[in-house]
């Protein structure tokens, strides 16, 4: 079952999953899962514009907690998570003390592959841009 | 030094002589005499010294000794007895010195012997032998003062001491035999822990029955067995046997259980089953570790969390795990706890979460751990997309 948000987002599955709220220990299904839970924090942080994760308020974020079936993700495995994203490139954390993080829905890798594909197709390749132009230009309205 | 005086060896009527020591020399208080390495012999009247060369002796009657001590000896001097004396009378023949200003004097004992002198001395001046009339003691009629009272409250009071100090002498006697045996006892012990030793180095070499005996020897001494406690590397024939024993008479039980039984189970069951002659907790476990070298058809499980079950052997693992899932897969929204596995499938609880734990380590099962507890689902994160 699928619930949706007001902002007509839709939560996975595994949302409503009780398991999914417990690290699992078995290492080939914490991977599984972690994958399930770094999908699901990128995608819903893109959808609610959420750029910046601050680690002492992460356990109140709707994202780690699910009240229809009373499960939320313990402090300590929310931080897992976001190791796991900042291993992926989807998180950089602001410090060494890493209690603030930007959040990337799109890693700066993703980012420069969708770049240079966009520049190979409207043959920008090798030529200098400003950042409005690549945002808002009229070649990028269905980006 | 003044209270001795020269006298000839014999002995005057009644005198009987105690003991006698050699090697002594004599002090005039502090001081050294020239009377050194002389026969020193003590009698119930008086203390006789004499050196061989001489004819004459010194004597010092045992009236004057009023208390007596013990130097011990060091690295440099010997042991010493030093003796307070009273006053001469008047009476006292001559002596080697006519007047001394010290009031004690000292025997130096260079061969030593001085304790048991001293005990001997100290018992000769206690019974003041010297003030008994030489005839027989007179037990009725006039007693000078002085003499041993036989009779009488005092009569009484002494033969009360007489016989405590008997018993006494009697208890410490016998606590000198325990003594002794405490003694033996520790060589038997020494011994028999070298032994037991020897055993466990060549354990393959020596027989069942002569481990078994000694083994009980040991036990009835309160040893404890180096043997036996080791983790299984001492398999005997006792346990070969015994893990036949147990295959026999439990494989029906353990497949009627569903083919698992815990090892506390076989425990109790195999021991109401014998009746007599129970067996040790331990010896059903090495028993049962020895099974699957034997090849029987059942054979021990240890499970990671180190519980331990009995098991037909050829359980395959992986139908088990299957039968868990079923069970999950029927309870897909609420999850299964241990509990609830045991009761729905009538095994223990033990086993339960072994069983859910065993699946979850084949990533067949998850965990859902909350504030309600422990429960497992089945693996949908591998089994959805």
């Amino acid at each position: 079952t699928t619930t949706t948000t007001m902002t007509g987002f839709e939560w996975p599955w595994q949302y409503s999953f009780p398991p999914f709220f417990t690290l699992q220990p078995n290492a080939d299904v914490r991977r599984t899962q972690l994958d399930a839970w770094c999908a699901l924090v990128v995608s819903w942080g893109r959808n609610n514009n959420v750029s910046q994760i601050d680690v002492t308020e992460a356990s109140s974020l709707p994202v780690f907690k699910n009240p229809s079936i009373s499960r939320s993700l313990p402090a300590d495995s929310i931080m897992v998570v976001l190791e796991e994203l900042a291993k992926r490139g989807n998180l950089e954390w602001m410090d060494k003390t890493k209690r603030r993080g930007y959040l990337f829905w799109r890693s700066p890798a993703e980012w420069g592959q969708q770049i240079y594909t966009w520049a190979q197709a409207t043959s920008h390749i090798n030529s200098v841009c400003t950042l409005y132009e690549i945002s808002q230009g009229d070649d990028t309205i269905n980006q | 030094m003044d209270r001795w005086y020269w006298c000839n060896s014999s002995l005057t009527s009644g005198e009987v002589v105690s003991t006698t020591v050699n090697g002594i020399r004599l002090y005039d208080g502090d001081k050294k005499t020239g009377y050194d390495d002389g026969r020193l012999t003590l009698t119930n009247h008086r203390l006789l010294w004499r050196h061989e060369t001489q004819s004459s002796s010194l004597g010092l009657h045992l009236s004057l000794v009023v208390l007596v001590e013990e130097e011990a000896g060091s690295f440099t001097s010997s042991p010493k007895l030093l003796l307070h004396l009273a006053q001469p009378p008047h009476s006292q023949p001559a002596g080697p010195v006519a007047a001394s200003s010290n009031s004690f004097i000292k025997l130096s004992f260079k061969h030593g012997g001085y304790s048991s002198f001293h005990q001997v001395l100290q018992k000769a001046i206690d019974n003041h032998g010297w003030e008994k009339a030489p005839s027989l003691p007179c037990n009725y009629g006039k007693q000078p003062g002085g003499k041993a009272i036989h009779t009488g409250i005092l009569g009484i009071e002494r033969a009360i001491q007489a016989k405590q100090e008997e018993t006494n002498q009697n208890i410490s006697h016998a606590f000198e035999d325990l003594k002794n045996l405490m003694g033996l006892a520790k060589d038997m012990v020494s011994l028999s822990k070298s032994i037991s030793n020897k055993i466990k180095e060549r354990s393959g070499d020596v027989s069942a029955d002569d481990t078994t005996q000694f083994r009980s020897y040991l036990l009835s001494l309160g040893i404890d067995d180096p043997v036996t406690r080791e983790a299984f590397g001492s398999e005997t024939q006792y346990h070969h046997n015994l893990a036949k024993e147990i295959t026999q008479a439990l494989e029906d039980p353990v497949k009627e259980a569903g083919g698992v039984m815990l090892l506390s189970e076989v425990y109790c069951r195999i021991n109401r089953a014998r009746g007599l002659q129970l067996l040790s907790p331990e010896d059903v476990m090495h028993a049962c570790h020895v099974m699957k070298k034997l090849g029987l058809s059942l054979n021990l499980h240890t499970f990671e969390s180190g519980v331990q079950v009995v098991q037909i052997t050829g359980l395959d693992q992986e139908k088990v795990v299957e039968a868990t899932v079923e069970v999950l897969n029927c309870h897909e929204v609420d999850g299964v706890s241990a509990g609830d596995l045991a009761r729905d499938c009538g095994m223990p609880l033990l086993l339960a979460q072994e069983r859910l734990l065993q699946a979850e380590q084949c990533a067949k099962a998850v965990r859902d751990e909350s504030s309600e507890g422990l429960r497992f689902f089945p693996n949908l994160f591998f089994s959805r997309s």
